[in-house]
């Protein structure tokens, strides 16, 4: 069992490695910003409690998976496999528990630490007959895809819209018309398979500009509901509402462009801090776009003949 | 037509590819065999164009990868990606949009489902179906019979019939040999990275049985079973 958990850091240090972090960094920075994250969060409205429990349940239910547990209970003995599951368990679920005592969120606490123990016992079966529905199916397939990975998250964000509008927060509600975009983003996150990009009868330009249109105009339609909510609770300020999802918009087609100046590798580090810096400082995205199109045009020349 | 001349390929200090030289004609159908790490993959992924290679591969007319379909061994789908969706993705890629795909679902595909569930033979009929769909006029088809039921086998023999009926140019590779000698016009035999005999259909009996004999040889007598 020891062995199990030495590997599961080996991994996991790979990985950090292969984004260009050090374990370290993250081991020490990780923990501070997840708490100073969940704080902010808890600030601004305590309804942020619930989405944070449900994150944490949404976690511990991914380490339910039926497939991850059954090579599990083929490798190990059946005191062994519990063993895991349950510390895999306390160690994904006991951060939140922990920020929510520290909130003085006893019951959700309490809920939170029972549904990730019970978890251990209840394997999901991830294996769906049918797929879950999404209007993005007619022009696949970020968003089709991506759409069925996060629908929590935008169901989390449909929350924090509701207790917005709900006690009259524009900050709040605008934000959450973000939260599409930033979830949207993550769709965009991992390079696909050659094949996916080569099977294209495009040139690199052409290629480029239907995944830049393709991307935001499925944004729009993604965020429409959480736009016109605001919209209508809050219709003159209006303007704010278009800018904010204007620079969402911006955000997702940092996103497009940085995932190809990589192709078919990951985004990497510098262009990572470039991002961030793109994200933090908007005008900078005049410029930083503008390099990553270039970029994402010669790295799809040698793909896209 | 598609020419190679002197097509070449190593990684790193192995060659698997030694200078094929070889023509592929519209409406004809060519069988490559040989053993496993003979190169057969590779040759066809040379042609796809997924990697750089020695020599030249000439095709006259339009952009070849553009008018390609090419059915790997193994196909990745993504997760949580329907098989209608990936048809979508594949013809929308062409510049196709095909309003009938449940009429042309020949194999009777749960398309509904995620592509990713599917079982092999289900994977590799979605994936035919793919590069049938995106009219290209060149196929390559990498062990289209592995791990498809009998029905299937016999349903794409006769897609070979049609593609080749139509003038298109079908590549295949198959570790049965009674598939390609159903559906190939000429057959060549990939060993050590060239091809060492080229056979049409009066020779196949012939090249099967040396195929046999080389093969088989003696192993089956020093396993000494009992």
């Amino acid at each position: 069992m020891k062995h199990y958990f030495l590997l599961q850091r080996t991994i996991l240090e790979r990985h950090l490695h292969a984004n260009g972090v050090r374990p370290w960094v993250a081991y020490v920075f990780g923990p501070v910003l997840f708490i100073g994250l969940c704080l902010f969060l808890l600030e601004r409205t305590d309804y942020a409690a619930y989405a944070i429990a449900l994150f944490g349940v949404s976690l511990a239910a991914r380490l339910s998976e039926i497939t991850r547990n059954d090579f599990l209970r083929i490798q190990f003995t059946p005191q062994e496999y519990q063993r895991i599951r349950l510390w895999e368990n306390a160690v994904f679920t006991l951060p939140f528990v922990l920020v929510l005592l520290l909130k003085d969120f006893w019951a959700l606490a309490l809920v939170q630490g029972l549904v990730g123990g019970a978890l251990v016992f209840l394997p999901i079966n991830a294996f769906q007959a049918r797929a879950f529905p999404t209007p993005f199916s007619q022009r696949p397939w970020e968003f089709a895809t991506g759409f069925r990975k996060s629908w929590p998250l935008l169901l989390v964000a449909a929350f924090l819209l509701t207790m917005g509008l709900q006690v009259g927060n524009f900050e709040l509600s605008v934000f959450s018309t973000s939260i599409p975009g930033l979830v949207a983003m993550s769709y965009y996150g991992k390079p696909e398979p050659g094949f996916y990009v080569r099977v294209h009868a495009f040139t690199p330009r052409g290629f480029l500009h239907r995944k830049l249109m393709l991307g935001c105009s499925q944004l729009l339609l993604l965020s429409l509901p959480f736009l016109a909510a605001v919209l209508f609770f809050f219709p003159e300020r209006w303007m704010i509402v278009f800018l904010a999802h204007l620079l969402i918009q911006l955000y997702l087609t940092l996103m497009i462009t940085a995932k190809y100046a990589n192709y078919p590798e990951e985004v990497d580090l510098q262009h990572s801090f470039l991002m961030g810096a793109g994200m933090i400082l908007p005008p900078l995205l005049l410029g930083v776009i503008p390099f990553f199109y270039r970029r994402a045009l010669g790295r799809l020349l040698l793909v896209l003949p | 037509m598609i020419q190679l001349t002197k097509l070449t390929k190593s990684y790193g200090s192995k060659e698997v590819l030694k200078g094929i030289t070889a023509a592929f004609t519209s409406g004809g159908v060519y069988g490559i065999i040989g053993e496993n790490g003979a190169g057969k993959t590779t040759l066809f992924r040379c042609l796809a164009g997924l990697v750089i290679h020695g020599g030249e591969v000439l095709a006259p007319e339009q952009q070849l990868s553009h008018r390609l379909g090419f059915l790997q061994t193994n196909n990745f789908f993504l997760p949580k990606m329907t098989g209608r969706e990936y048809l979508r993705l594949l013809t929308q890629a062409r510049h196709l949009i095909v309003e009938d795909v449940d009429a042309r679902n020949i194999f009777e595909l749960p398309l509904e489902e995620y592509a990713e569930n599917y079982s092999t033979g289900m994977k590799k009929k979605l994936a035919l179906l793919g590069v049938l769909l995106q009219e290209n006029e060149v196929f390559i088809l990498d062990e289209p019979f592995n791990g498809v039921d009998i029905q299937s086998n016999i349903i794409i023999t006769e897609v070979i019939h049609e593609l080749k009926r139509l003038g298109k140019t079908v590549l295949i590779s198959s570790h049965i040999f009674s598939t390609l000698s159903a559906t190939c016009d000429e057959i060549h035999l990939l060993r050590e990275g060239r091809f060492v005999r080229s056979v049409t259909a009066a020779d196949y009996a012939g090249l099967e049985k040396e195929m046999i004999d080389v093969t088989v040889g003696d192993r089956v007598g020093r396993l000494k079973l009992k």
